[in-house]
C-alpha cells in the first residue's frame, strides 16, 4: 500500500489541531476499520453507528492524551477505545448475562477442534463469528483478536476466569464446525 | 500450535472492514464541528525595551505602521489565494495542481476500470459526473455521492480512488513544498555597553583634548587652562544599541532560508569629564541604516517550537548624528552647542545567532535571536560602542509573517 509510516504519525499529529480537515482524514481512512471492528461484537445497525459516534468523540476529546509509539499505535489506540464502548453498551443493555453459558454448543463441547480459516473470505469469517452467540462471541473476539488472557477477560465482563475459558473452547468448537460446513456445503473459494 | 490458528485469524482479519453506517461523519461533524466563525487575526506589537527619546517614538510607529500593513495584507490576500478542495472554510488545505491532478488522472482511469469489472450498478451519468466535479476541485473524494460508497466497502476498488492518505501525503508534501514568503518586524537589544575612565580631559575617543587645541572653541581651551592641575577624570559610557528592522525571508529549501531587509541601529554614548562647576558633558547620537544578509539552518521543528541557527553579515551606513555639547565653567562659561557628525563609512559586521521561533498561529511567530556579532573595525572616526568592543552579545526579538499562506 502506501508509505504509512511517517503519515500515520503526521495524521496524529495534526490531529491535536483539531480542525475539521484533520479529523476527516482520520475518519476516511479509519471508520471502515473501525466499523469492522465494531461489528464483530455488536450485530445492530443502530448500536454500531452510536458506538462510533461515541468512539469518536471520546478520541476528539481525549487527543491530547494520545502519544504516538510508531506505526500502528494510532489504529490501536483507536480500537482499544471503539471496543470498550461497544462493551460498555453490552453491559448497559444486559443484552447478555455473561455468567450464562449457553447451552447450544453443548455437543460438541468435549471436541477440541481447531479452525481452519483457509480458503474462506473475510466477511464470511466474520459472518460466522457473528453467528456465534453474545456471550460466546465476545470472550472468542476479546481472546483472539484483543489478545486478552482470561483472567483479563474475566475481569472485564465480571465472569470466572474458568467461565472465560470454557466459552472460548466453546465458541472455536462451534466455529470450527460451521466453517466445515460451509465448506462443505459450498466449495466455493472466494 | 495451538496458537497459530488465532494468528492466523488475527493476520487475516487485520485491516478488514466494512461499510460504515449512514451519516455518521455527517453526524460527528455537526458534534465536533459546529459553523466555526472566521478566525480573528490577533497579533503583538513589538515591545520597546528601552528609551524614552521622541525619535524613537516616530520609528515605533512607523514599526507599528509597518505591522499593520502586513497583517492586512495577509488577511486580504487569503481568500483569492486559496484553492478550496473541501467546502468554503478558512483554515484551507492547498494543493498544487500539477501533482495532484496526475494522481488523480491515473487513478481515475484506474477506478474506472475497476469499477466496471466489479459490475457497479451505478448510473453511469452520477459517476462521471461526480468525476468531473473532483477535477474541477468542486467536490472532493471524502463526499461520494450515495450510489457510489459501496465500492468503498471492497478493498481492491477502495484504492483505485485517491484514498485519503494519498490525500495526506499530498497535504503534507505540498504544505512543505509551497515556499513561504515570511515578513519579519524586529526590535533588538544589545546586552554589550561599554565604559571606561581616562584620566583628564578626552574626547570621545579617549584622545586627550590638549591635542585638539586647534580645533576647540573657546570655551573649552578656557575650561582646559583653568583646571589643568586639579584631578580630573572623564567617563565614557556607551549605551546599548537600539534596533529597529523589517525583513523578508525566503526558503531555499526545507530547513534553509536566507533573509534580508532593512536594519536601523540607534548608538549613544555619552562623555562626562570634570565636577560640577567645571565640566564637559557630551552626547553622541548616531543612527544606522543598514541591510542585513542571514542564512538560517533550523535544526529543530515540532508542532509550534522551532529552533534554527543563524549566519549573517550586515553593513550599515550612518545616516546622521549629532553630539550636543554642555560645558560649564561657573560662572563664566554655561554653554551648549550641538554639532552634526557626518560621517561617510560604512560599518560591517558579522553574526553568528541562535534563535527559537514559537508559533503563536498558522502565520504568525515569534522568535527571540541571542547572538555573538562582530563589528569589523573601520575608518569612522566616531568613537562608538563598536569600537571599543567588536564583539558583541546582542538579543533581538521580533515577529514573524508568513505572507503566502
Amino acid at each position: 500500500m502506501i508509505d504509512d509510516k511517517k503519515i500515520e504519525q503526521k495524521i496524529a499529529e495534526r490531529l491535536l489541531e483539531k480542525d475539521r480537515i484533520g479529523w476527516k482524514m482520520l475518519y476516511s481512512e479509519y471508520s471502515a476499520y473501525l466499523t469492522g471492528v465494531c461489528s464483530r461484537y455488536i450485530s445492530e445497525k443502530e448500536d454500531i453507528k452510536d458506538i462510533l459516534q461515541n468512539g469518536f468523540i471520546k478520541m476528539f476529546h481525549n487527543i491530547e492524551g494520545f502519544e504516538f509509539r510508531g506505526d500502528g499505535s494510532l489504529k490501536a489506540w483507536m480500537r482499544t477505545i471503539v471496543i470498550n464502548e461497544a462493551l460498555k453498551l453490552l453491559r448497559e443493555k444486559k443484552k447478555v448475562d455473561f455468567k450464562t453459558v449457553d447451552f447450544e454448543g453443548l455437543e460438541i463441547a468435549e471436541e477440541n477442534q481447531e479452525p481452519d480459516f483457509n480458503y474462506i473470505s473475510k466477511s464470511k469469517i466474520q459472518e460466522l463469528i457473528s453467528e456465534l452467540p453474545l456471550g460466546y462471541r465476545t470472550v472468542f473476539n476479546l481472546y483472539v483478536f484483543e489478545e486478552k488472557t482470561h483472567r483479563e477477560i474475566a475481569e472485564i465482563l465480571e465472569i470466572g476466569e474458568s467461565s472465560s475459558a470454557s466459552q472460548f473452547h466453546r465458541a472455536k468448537n462451534i466455529l470450527a464446525k460451521k466453517i466445515k460446513d460451509y465448506k462443505l456445503f459450498n466449495a466455493r473459494v472466494v | 500450535m495451538s496458537q497459530d490458528w488465532e494468528k492466523m485469524l488475527r493476520k487475516k482479519m487485520e485491516d478488514y472492514s466494512e461499510l460504515p453506517p449512514e451519516n455518521l461523519w455527517e453526524d460527528l461533524e455537526n458534534e465536533l464541528f459546529p459553523e466555526e466563525e472566521k478566525k480573528q487575526f490577533v497579533f503583538l506589537k513589538p515591545t520597546q525595551l528601552s528609551g524614552n527619546k521622541s525619535y524613537l517614538n516616530i520609528v515605533f510607529r512607523a514599526a507599528a505602521v509597518v505591522l499593520i500593513v502586513l497583517s492586512a495584507k495577509s488577511i486580504i490576500t487569503f481568500p483569492s489565494k486559496s484553492i478550496h478542495y473541501t467546502k468554503a472554510e478558512t483554515n484551507e488545505v492547498v494543493l498544487p495542481k500539477p501533482t495532484f491532478k496526475q494522481t488523480l488522472d491515473t487513478k481515475e482511469k484506474s477506478f474506472i476500470s475497476r469499477k466496471e469489472s466489479f459490475g457497479s450498478k451505478t448510473e453511469p451519468k452520477v459517476e462521471t459526473e461526480f468525476l468531473e466535479k473532483l477535477k474541477n476541485k468542486e467536490e472532493s473524494i471524502f463526499d461520494l455521492p450515495e450510489p457510489l460508497k459501496p465500492l468503498l466497502a471492497t478493498k481492491e476498488t477502495r484504492f483505485s480512488l485517491p484514498t485519503s492518505l494519498d490525500v495526506a501525503q499530498e497535504v503534507f508534501s505540498a504544505e512543505k513544498r509551497k515556499k513561504k514568503w515570511v515578513a519579519s518586524v524586529l526590535a533588538g537589544q544589545v546586552a554589550s555597553t561599554a565604559s571606561h575612565q581616562n584620566s583628564g580631559y578626552t574626547s570621545m575617543s579617549s584622545t586627550p583634548l590638549g591635542a585638539y587645541t586647534t580645533a576647540l572653541g573657546n570655551s573649552v581651551l578656557t575650561i582646559l587652562e583653568r583646571t589643568s592641575k586639579e584631578d580630573i577624570s572623564t567617563k565614557i559610557k556607551h549605551r546599548s544599541p537600539i534596533q529597529f528592522g523589517v525583513g523578508v525571508q525566503y526558503p531555499l529549501s526545507e530547513k534553509l532560508t536566507i533573509n534580508s531587509g532593512l536594519l536601523y541601529t540607534k548608538l549613544v554614548s555619552e562623555l562626562e569629564s570634570g565636577s560640577d562647576s567645571k565640566y564637559i558633558n557630551s552626547v553622541q547620537t548616531l543612527h544606522y541604516l543598514g541591510v542585513p544578509l542571514q542564512m538560517n539552518y533550523t535544526f529543530f521543528e515540532k508542532k509550534k517550537l522551532s529552533a534554527y541557527s543563524s549566519i549573517g553579515v550586515t553593513a550599515e551606513k550612518n545616516i546622521g548624528g549629532k553630539v550636543e555639547n554642555h560645558y560649564r565653567l561657573k560662572p563664566i562659561i554655561e554653554e551648549v552647542s550641538t554639532k552634526k557628525i557626518e560621517d561617510k563609512s560604512i560599518q560591517l559586521s558579522a553574526n553568528l545567532l541562535v534563535g527559537v521561533q514559537f508559533k503563536i498561529n498558522n502565520n504568525v511567530g515569534i522568535y527571540l535571536e541571542p547572538g555573538l556579532h562582530y563589528y569589523v573595525p573601520n575608518s569612522s572616526k566616531a568613537a562608538t560602542l563598536y569600537n571599543e568592543k567588536p564583539f558583541l552579545v546582542n538579543t533581538r526579538m521580533g515577529l514573524r509573517f508568513t505572507l503566502n499562506n
